[in-house]
């Protein structure tokens, strides 16, 4: 590589450094008026953060319950699920249905299924939203294991079973360990969906589902733009620690 | 005694075993030469437990296994590949039935031990499965088998992957292990010199229809067998 | 343990799996297309194609599929070609050290703190605005460039290549080392190819065979984004989601039915466009 080559890849991976310092100022800036370049620093956004002063802590307490468990759940159903596909002979026709979901716009399938929400009460409820995260989170985790399914994994159940492992047995010592690695990213990427989710959760919430998604367009809207960075700044962390740890989390094929 | 008694199959219309009947005397090895298509899987996955035959008895002494689940049948079904679990040692997989019968530490201590030195794997007990050879792969894989005391064995090709060197010293372990543990088996083979070696007992397994001989002679004499052809070719070559 | 498939544990997860993913989204489809033409909702008073009318009349159909449309092509053009021009400058290397992880970086940022982002950024009272004042080049906010709530989506655009670009890069950087495509170049180069022709008839051709499908799921991706046009857009045109929502969102009924034909026809071409690309390939 060339040094001028070298020089503009520096250039643009410091460009994804950006949103990192724009928000990182904004979240500690006092008074940040035009036309100044930086803020006067100050550290009460995040003190109120902390002190429980404003919706954050709530917003950020409920957005980690709703996907943590979502990631649990989609993930412990789209395993079992993904095999019940991948073990059917038209399994490409199932898988099909999976995709569904996933291609369709999730605020558009929102407003899709909004009306059974309404009619059976879940609207503007947790469990309404939870429900609607599942709706997206779990096709995902259905692709994602998919092929995992090989016919060589389906000789290691029947040779376990052969050998006397029951059923619970051959998933609890032989399958999920066989697929740790997959079951991971498949368990980050679904939580992932439901962190950063937006559009669904603002339509099946009805705006009283106050995620930290959520949050940060209400700051936005009430021209907060230091308590919207904080919420953004948040969102931003689970996936950056992940990164450190391992980068495959955070890159699948499917988008 | 491993009794068979009439078992068939069919997959939709195609018929892939006729009326299979067999004995294999406890004990013995049963040589089946069978090429690829013949239903020798199929066969072998349904006295495992692995799929339903549509007709027919599975016995072993007075006992009825025609129901019963893969899991209280003691047959262990032995694929071409090891198969050994990746995530374990070489030690923890040959332990793996073991565990599940939720024997004591101590006890699968010393029975793996003794095992491994068997097999002469004491020095890679604690290795992954992927830092053996292939020999090695399919020695663990027998252990992880053995050590259950099944009633039967089944063994679909189980050299077929080996080189001829390694194959050959494994036939020799085998023989050498089963009877010490006096094993009753079925060894599954398309290569008729294999057949002759591993069996006490001989059958050819063809589109679904198993014939048994009587004795090593009239499984040589068959044409079927191929025994004839393999003979003609060294005399071929001898006299030429 | 009967492993083929047929048990009824499976087909009671299959088929409740359909139940949850499918179900829902099919029933929501109909009641929509109903909705639509004035055979269901509040305000429903027998059928009608005064709705979809409505929306055919005034252009708005068109215009937002359009628009959605080109914001789609043009961020996901732009970003594979810029992620093609990165690996072939760096040779596939880029995963390697600080550079990879810097890559890495906005594959962590949610769409609502993209949008939120390029708003502070590329605004007219954004960093390079106070950077532009600072150095003298404009004088105030209003003489900053339109490109946040412009007619071109200038700032819609930037927000999704700021989320594709390194994706892409990462994608194709690793099919580049799949497909060994450093050994392929020199023996083009050995059988004479020059670096146009290496590019253009050895690189370009794999690598676009190899990500397209997923090029395909991002497009679709990109089609129904919401948040990022929701703040970085103007309200004519718009993209679909952010009409549909609206449209459904509004306190006035009537608005309803035209959201919910919007969003029937645009579900349809999707999964249209999903049926036909899933039936000719084996992986997507």
């Amino acid at each position: 590589m060339s040094r001028s080559t070298q020089i503009l890849l520096w250039g643009i991976g410091l460009t994804f450094v950006l949103p990192f310092v724009v928000l990182g100022l904004w979240s500690v800036a006092d008074t940040w008026r035009y036309p100044a370049v930086l803020p006067d620093l100050t550290g009460d956004h995040w003190q109120r953060l902390v002190s429980g002063q404003s919706l954050l802590l709530t917003g950020l307490l409920r957005s980690v319950g709703i996907a943590v468990s979502i990631a649990l759940v989609s993930t412990v159903l789209g395993f079992y699920i993904s095999r019940a596909i991948a073990y059917h002979q038209h399994q490409r026709t199932w898988l099909f249905f999976a995709y569904w979901p996933c291609v369709i716009a999730p605020g558009i399938l929102a407003g899709l299924v909004y009306i059974f929400f309404l009619r059976w009460g879940w609207a503007g409820s947790w469990g309404g939203v939870w429900l609607g995260h599942l709706l997206l989170a779990l096709p995902y985790a259905v692709i994602v294991f998919h092929p995992f399914w090989t016919p060589q994994i389906r000789q290691y159940e029947q040779l376990a079973a052969t050998l006397g492992a029951s059923r619970i047995h051959i998933f609890s010592t032989v399958l999920f360990p066989m697929a740790k690695g997959m079951v991971l990213i498949g368990g980050f990427q679904t939580f992932l969906i439901s962190w950063f989710e937006f559009g669904l959760t603002s339509l099946l919430g009805v705006g009283k589902v106050q995620t930290l998604p959520v949050l940060v367009y209400q700051y936005i809207q009430e021209a907060n733009p230091y308590l919207a960075a904080v919420a953004a700044l948040i969102l931003m962390l689970p996936p950056a620690v992940v990164l450190w740890v391992n980068k495959r989390f955070l890159f699948t094929k499917l988008v | 005694m491993l009794q068979v008694e009439g078992v068939g199959k069919s997959f939709g219309k195609e018929r892939v075993l006729h009326d299979i009947s067999l004995t294999v005397e406890t004990g013995h090895t049963l040589s089946i030469l069978g090429a690829s298509g013949s239903g020798k899987t199929t066969l072998l996955r349904g006295l495992a437990g692995l799929l339903t035959f549509d007709k027919g008895r599975v016995n072993w002494k007075d006992e009825d296994l025609t129901n019963l689940a893969p899991q209280e049948r003691g047959i262990v079904y032995l694929y071409q590949e090891p198969l050994l679990f990746p995530h374990l040692s070489v030690f923890e997989n040959i332990a793996f039935g073991l565990k599940v019968r939720k024997e004591t530490p101590k006890a699968i201590e010393s029975k793996v031990t003794t095992l491994l030195d068997e097999l002469g794997l004491s020095d890679h007990a604690h290795k992954s499965p992927e830092e053996l050879s292939g020999g090695q792969q399919q020695r663990v894989n027998f252990g992880r088998a053995l050590i259950i005391e099944p009633k039967v064995l089944l063994l679909d090709e189980p050299f077929g992957n080996l080189d001829a060197q390694t194959r050959s010293n494994m036939q020799e372990l085998y023989l050498r292990i089963s009877r010490e543990h006096h094993i009753t088996s079925l060894f599954v083979t398309h290569d008729v010199k294999e057949a002759l070696r591993m069996g006490d007992q001989w059958a050819t397994l063809q589109s679904g229809q198993l014939h048994s001989f009587s004795s090593q002679a009239d499984f040589i004499a068959d044409e079927s067998t191929g025994a004839q052809a393999e003979i003609r070719f060294w005399q071929n070559v001898q006299s030429s | 343990m009967k492993i083929s498939g047929r048990t009824w544990p499976n087909s009671l997860l299959r088929w409740g799996f359909v139940a949850i993913a499918t179900f829902p989204l099919l029933a929501g489809l109909v009641y929509a297309a109903l909705y639509s033409v004035g055979l269901a909702g509040a305000l429903s008073d027998g059928f009608t194609w005064r709705h979809w009318q409505a929306l055919w009349a005034e252009g708005v159909l068109w215009q937002t599929l359009g628009f959605s449309l080109y914001i789609a092509v043009v961020s996901i053009a732009l970003s594979w070609l810029g992620a093609l021009w990165l690996v072939w400058l760096s040779r596939g290397r880029l995963q390697k050290g600080v550079l990879g992880y810097l890559l890495f970086l906005p594959l962590g940022i949610p769409a609502i703190a993209a949008a939120f982002f390029i708003f502070q950024w590329l605004g007219s009272t954004g960093w390079l605005s106070r950077l532009a004042d600072q150095i003298g080049l404009i004088q105030q906010p209003q003489d900053f460039p339109n490109w946040v709530n412009d007619p071109f989506g200038i700032g819609i655009l930037a927000a999704h290549i700021l989320l594709a670009l390194p994706f892409f890069t990462l994608l194709l950087a690793n099919i580049y080392r799949q497909e060994r495509l450093s050994a392929l170049i020199v023996l083009g180069q050995t059988l004479g190819a020059s670096t146009y022709q290496q590019v253009r008839r050895i690189v370009i051709p794999l690598l676009w065979q190899r990500s397209r499908p997923v090029v395909l799921v991002y497009l679709l991706f990109v089609l129904g984004s919401y948040e990022i046009p929701l703040l970085l857009g103007r309200s004519h045109p718009e993209m679909v989601s952010v009409f549909v929502i609206r449209k459904l969102q509004r306190f006035s009924l009537d608005t309803i039915p035209q959201g919910m034909a919007m969003a029937v026809l645009y579900v349809v071409l999707v999964l249209l466009a999903l049926f036909l690309f899933y039936r000719k390939r084996r992986v997507i």
